[in-house]
């Protein structure tokens, strides 16, 4: 994946990482398994990309991490949402239904006001 | 996670650099467990191993660079924390800090104290050092210039100013002076800008202003050969003066003023900053004439010669070749006019001594006096912060059990030690400035050097580390100790027999010996020089300086170019005087005591000859008017005073003083008898020896001549004598001076006792300083002692309650405490009378005028000044040890047994 593509994706990617953890505790590869399976797998992004993403998120604290086991016993790094975290999850989906709204309105116009 | 909430000392989850390497460790651990995972769940699904590998790393990317791209981010947010992490725990250490200042005030003033009066004295006696003696002038290789001076050991004159021909002959020497200049200090009349003025200036020959570093801020300078007759009339300007006379009109250069009646062109103003000699408001080339230049003038010793060494000559090969110089001169003028019983020889001394004078000796003292409270002040931090970092051992220790790494306290303590440093070194500097600010204000009119001492950084800041350090150590170091200790221990009270107890005691015991010691020193030495300065005011000057007031007045100019116009002039200027209201009687001389106007030199008397290994017959030459004696308060003791008689086409009469007449007539009446200075005159009456200068030499004797006969003099000191202050008196005087003549200025009027204190500036200083440092001393000792003794009454609670449950009483217990207390004090006391002997004996053998100034008719071992000195110290320390005994007496036997 090119750079710009991930500039682009990038709110995108914090966005849907904020929204699947907001449903309980995860590990990284947990919160791209739920990603995948909630978009039928149509999102494809380079899944490396997770980490610099959640890691950044830690550090503004909307995250908070900890070591854990998985089912199978193996050690993870689990995330959690902080308080911090929700409050910009609702911020970061209200710019979302406005940008796609307004992106909608566009595509969505005839061409006749010209 | 914020520093706040997390136990003082407790490790932090992360740290640098030890916190990259966990970093690192967790960001592989979690995409190790993503990739395997990944490929366990592929190889579940049928994938096989390799190929389920290749499938999770074409899906991940490049692990490398997502790795490194986390890892910055880590890094990042670690430093981040890190930072605000130090921030707070400082900010906690400083709340902590100031909380424990505040909680015990008494202690805490006291270091404050110490401090700021330590580094404000030693930083403002340390400036006067290095401005008056090290840097007195902004100048290019200071060091290396010499002052060649005359020498007569005939006359004993040894240390005189050339005339302009030596100066000029020595100006030739390049192999000895790269560069070489002469001046002297004049006064000149500027008339025709308002009011008549009567300015210092300098007079200069050779290379004054390249090796003063004087750049012209407008026009230019006068060179070396503007100093022959007809192009010497020019003059350059200081800054002050041409804002003063121009308002700093630029158009100034090229306009003629009026100097003593005379034109001179101004060519050039100098800048804000150059002032040498210091007083001079303008300089004009000293004039070379064919007179000037005769054997004859040779004896004119007025300039003031500087030389900068050429390079590889040493000031030893100087004075050698000077020597050789002197030699060769004496040879050439031999017969021709020139003088051959006196022997004439040249000295050179360091320019940079020869501007402090005898600032020299009395700084010297002081700095040695300032390292004495800087040690005193040493000892006390270093006892203060013993007593407090003791006090604290339990606080410390129980912070040890609770887990405080030993780090963690040493920098709350090294936080507290360094906010009193810097709160005590403010104070300090703002001390320095109040003690310069002082000296200025003291020393005005008489060391014009120490008018332009500013604070010096270097000083400062080697004071306030020196201070400080001894602070810190003695504040961290004890703690850091006392965290090692046995918990149990120091919780069970340490006082008697753990080892620490005993070592800090001995070393507060030692700081105590050491302040005695160091302020009986200082209390002796102030102590002697309050002696000597009384001896000096209680010197008879020979006259009566009350009520007596002085200024300068110049007859000068075309006006007064004939001696019957002089003589008029002054003779109309006194009938005014003396008419007007509260003045008993006024008159003008050459001699005035204290106003530095005399002159010295050789005379004969044809009846007495000259004795085998007579010294030259040389005394002062003073021209006075009628009424002179009478005004100044000299006593007529045999034949009479002059008269208006006494004046020109009249044979010429003299007044011997006393020292003269006794010295050489003896029995012998000296009425009737011949003198001559020059001219034969016929004496006519004896007056009193008169101090004329300084109180502390042995007098010269005196002539006088009356002004009508010796009319070549044009400016003279008035004198007035009268019940009215100073401040009515003086523009009155002005006013009757103009209403002779406009043009004349009445310069630099003075009371004449004002004149004499100043004269004894330099003792008045060395003692009051030194007086004002003993003072300290005894204030921080006190505090010193008093700090030690109650911290031992302190230690020894409990067994003094034992010792009172058994039935002592408050009394013996307090004789208790006292008598231990008396142990280092009486060590310290025998040290310092020890010490302050023999730096007197070193200071007497060294002697020197300068050192007998300051012990003016006082020895070094006084018995009265060494009796008061060492009972003030024994005073002193028994308030000390007196108040916390006393509060021994009170410890109640049961809280004490309780505590235990």
């Amino acid at each position: 994946m090119a750079d710009s593509d991930l500039d682009l994706l990038r709110g995108t990617l914090d966005l849907l990482v904020l929204k699947t953890l907001s449903w309980g505790p995860r590990h990284g590869l947990g919160v791209l398994r739920w990603i995948e399976t909630a978009t039928v797998d149509r999102l494809q992004i380079e899944e490396g990309a997770l980490y610099p993403a959640l890691h950044r998120m830690e550090a503004r604290e909307w995250l908070s991490a900890e070591w854990g086991y998985t089912e199978g016993g193996r050690r993870a790094k689990f995330y959690r949402l902080t308080p911090v975290g929700r409050r910009q999850l609702t911020a970061e989906l209200s710019k979302w239904s406005r940008y796609t709204e307004a992106v909608g309105m566009v595509l969505a116009a005839t061409g006749g006001a010209r | 996670m914020s520093a706040e909430d997390r136990a003082p000392g407790s490790r932090r989850a992360f740290r640098l650099p030890g916190a990259t390497r966990r970093v690192d460790a967790d960001i592989d651990e979690e995409m190790r467990f993503h990739i395997d995972e990944r490929v366990d769940e592929l190889v579940a699904r049928g994938m096989s191993r390799d190929e389920a590998e290749r499938e999770v790393r074409a899906r991940f990317g490049d692990v490398e660079a997502w790795r490194r791209a986390t890892r910055s981010i880590d890094t990042r947010r670690i430093r981040r924390e890190n930072w605000l992490d130090i921030v707070g725990v400082l900010a906690r250490d400083l709340r902590y800090a100031v909380r424990g200042m505040v909680a015990r005030p008494g202690l805490t003033a006291a270091i404050l104290l110490t401090l700021a009066l330590a580094i404000g004295a030693t930083t403002a006696i340390y400036s006067t050092v290095h401005s008056v003696l090290l840097r007195p002038l902004p100048v290019d290789q200071l060091e290396r210039m010499l002052v060649v001076r005359g020498d007569y050991p005939g006359l004993e004159l040894r240390s005189t100013d050339l005339s302009p021909a030596h100066a000029e002959d020595l100006f030739t020497r390049r192999d000895l002076f790269a560069a070489s200049t002469a001046y002297r200090g004049t006064t000149v009349t500027l008339t025709g800008t308002g009011e008549p003025r009567r300015l210092r200036a300098a007079r200069t020959m050779g290379e004054f202003f390249p090796m003063f570093d004087g750049q012209p801020l407008l026009g230019t300078v006068y060179r070396p050969e503007d100093s022959e007759t007809g192009r010497h009339q020019v003059v350059v300007l200081s800054h002050d003066l041409w804002q003063e006379i121009a308002g700093g009109d630029r158009a100034i250069v090229g306009r003629y003023l009026e100097l003593d009646d005379k034109r001179y062109q101004v060519i050039g103003v100098m800048p804000p900053g150059f002032g040498h000699p210091r007083s001079a408001r303008l300089w004009l080339p000293q004039e070379l004439s064919v007179a000037w230049r005769s054997p004859q003038r040779r004896s004119s010793l007025v300039m003031t010669m500087v030389g900068r060494l050429a390079p590889g000559v040493s000031p030893d090969d100087a004075r050698a070749a000077l020597a050789q110089e002197a030699q060769a001169w004496h040879e050439r003028f031999v017969g021709a006019g020139y003088d051959p019983a006196t022997h004439f020889g040249l000295m050179a001394v360091p320019l940079v001594e020869y501007l402090a004078g005898e600032l020299r000796v009395v700084l010297l003292a002081l700095m040695g006096a300032v390292m004495l409270v800087l040690l005193i002040a040493c000892a006390n931090v270093a006892s203060l912060q013993l007593v407090r970092a003791i006090g604290r051992a339990k606080e410390i220790a129980v912070r040890g059990a609770l887990g405080a790494g030993r780090g963690a306290i040493a920098r709350q303590l090294l936080v507290e030690s360094l906010v009193l440093a810097l709160v005590g070194g403010a104070l300090g500097v703002t001390v320095a400035a109040l003690a310069l600010r002082a000296l200025r204000y003291w020393a005005v009119g008489s060391f014009e050097l120490l008018q332009y001492v500013t604070i010096n950084g270097p000083a400062l800041a080697v004071t306030a580390v020196v201070a400080l350090g001894a602070g810190l150590l003695f504040g961290v170091v004890p703690a850091i100790r006392a965290r090692r200790m046995d918990l149990n221990d120091v919780l069970r009270d340490s006082s008697r027999g753990s080892s620490g107890g005993v070592r800090q005691s001995r070393l507060l015991q030692g700081t105590v010996v050491v302040q005695v010691a160091l302020t009986l020193v200082l209390l002796l030495a102030a102590g002697t020089l309050t002696r000597s300065l009384g001896a000096l005011l209680a010197v008879d000057p020979g006259f009566r300086p009350d009520a007596l007031v002085t200024a300068g007045i110049a007859a000068q100019g075309e006006r007064y170019s004939t001696p019957d116009a002089r003589i008029a002039f002054f003779e109309q200027v006194l009938a005014r005087v003396r008419a007007l209201p509260g003045v008993q009687s006024a008159a003008v001389g050459s001699g005035v005591p204290f106003t530095g106007t005399g002159d010295s030199s050789p005379f004969k008397i044809e009846s007495i000859p000259v004795g085998e290994n007579e010294p030259a017959r040389h005394a002062n030459l003073l021209i006075v008017s009628p009424r002179y004696f009478e005004t100044v308060g000299i006593p007529l003791l045999r034949g009479r005073e002059f008269t208006p008689a006494d004046r020109d086409g009249v044979p010429i009469v003299a007044i011997i003083d006393e020292m003269l007449a006794r010295r050489y007539f003896g029995d012998v009446d000296p009425i009737g008898r011949q003198i001559s200075q020059g001219s034969p005159a016929t004496i006519v009456g004896v007056v009193g020896a008169a101090t004329l200068g300084n109180l502390d030499e042995p007098e010269k004797a005196s002539i006088y001549y009356p002004t009508a006969q010796y009319y070549w003099a044009s400016s003279h000191q008035l004198v007035v004598r009268s019940t009215l202050p100073s401040s009515a008196l003086i523009p009155a005087l002005q006013r009757a001076v103009a209403e002779v003549d406009p043009n004349v200025p009445l310069y630099e009027p003075r009371p004449v006792r004002e004149l004499l204190n100043r004269s004894v500036v330099a003792q008045r200083l060395s003692m009051g300083v030194a007086t004002a440092f003993a003072v300290l001393s005894l204030l921080l000792a006190a505090l010193g002692v008093y700090g030690v003794i109650s911290y031992g009454v302190r230690q020894r609670e409990q067994e003094i309650g034992i010792r009172m449950a058994l039935g002592a009483t408050p009394r013996t217990v307090m004789g208790l405490i006292v008598r231990g207390g008396a142990g280092p004090v009486v060590i310290g006391m025998a040290a310092g009378l020890g010490v302050y002997l023999a730096a007197g004996r070193l200071v007497e053998r060294s002697g020197g005028a300068a050192a007998d100034a300051l012990l003016f008719g006082v020895g070094v071992r006084d018995p009265q000044t060494i009796a008061v000195g060492t009972a003030t110290v024994i005073a002193i320390a028994l308030v000390a040890c007196v108040v916390p005994a006393r509060r021994a007496g009170r410890v109640s036997p049961t809280e004490a047994m309780r505590a235990a």
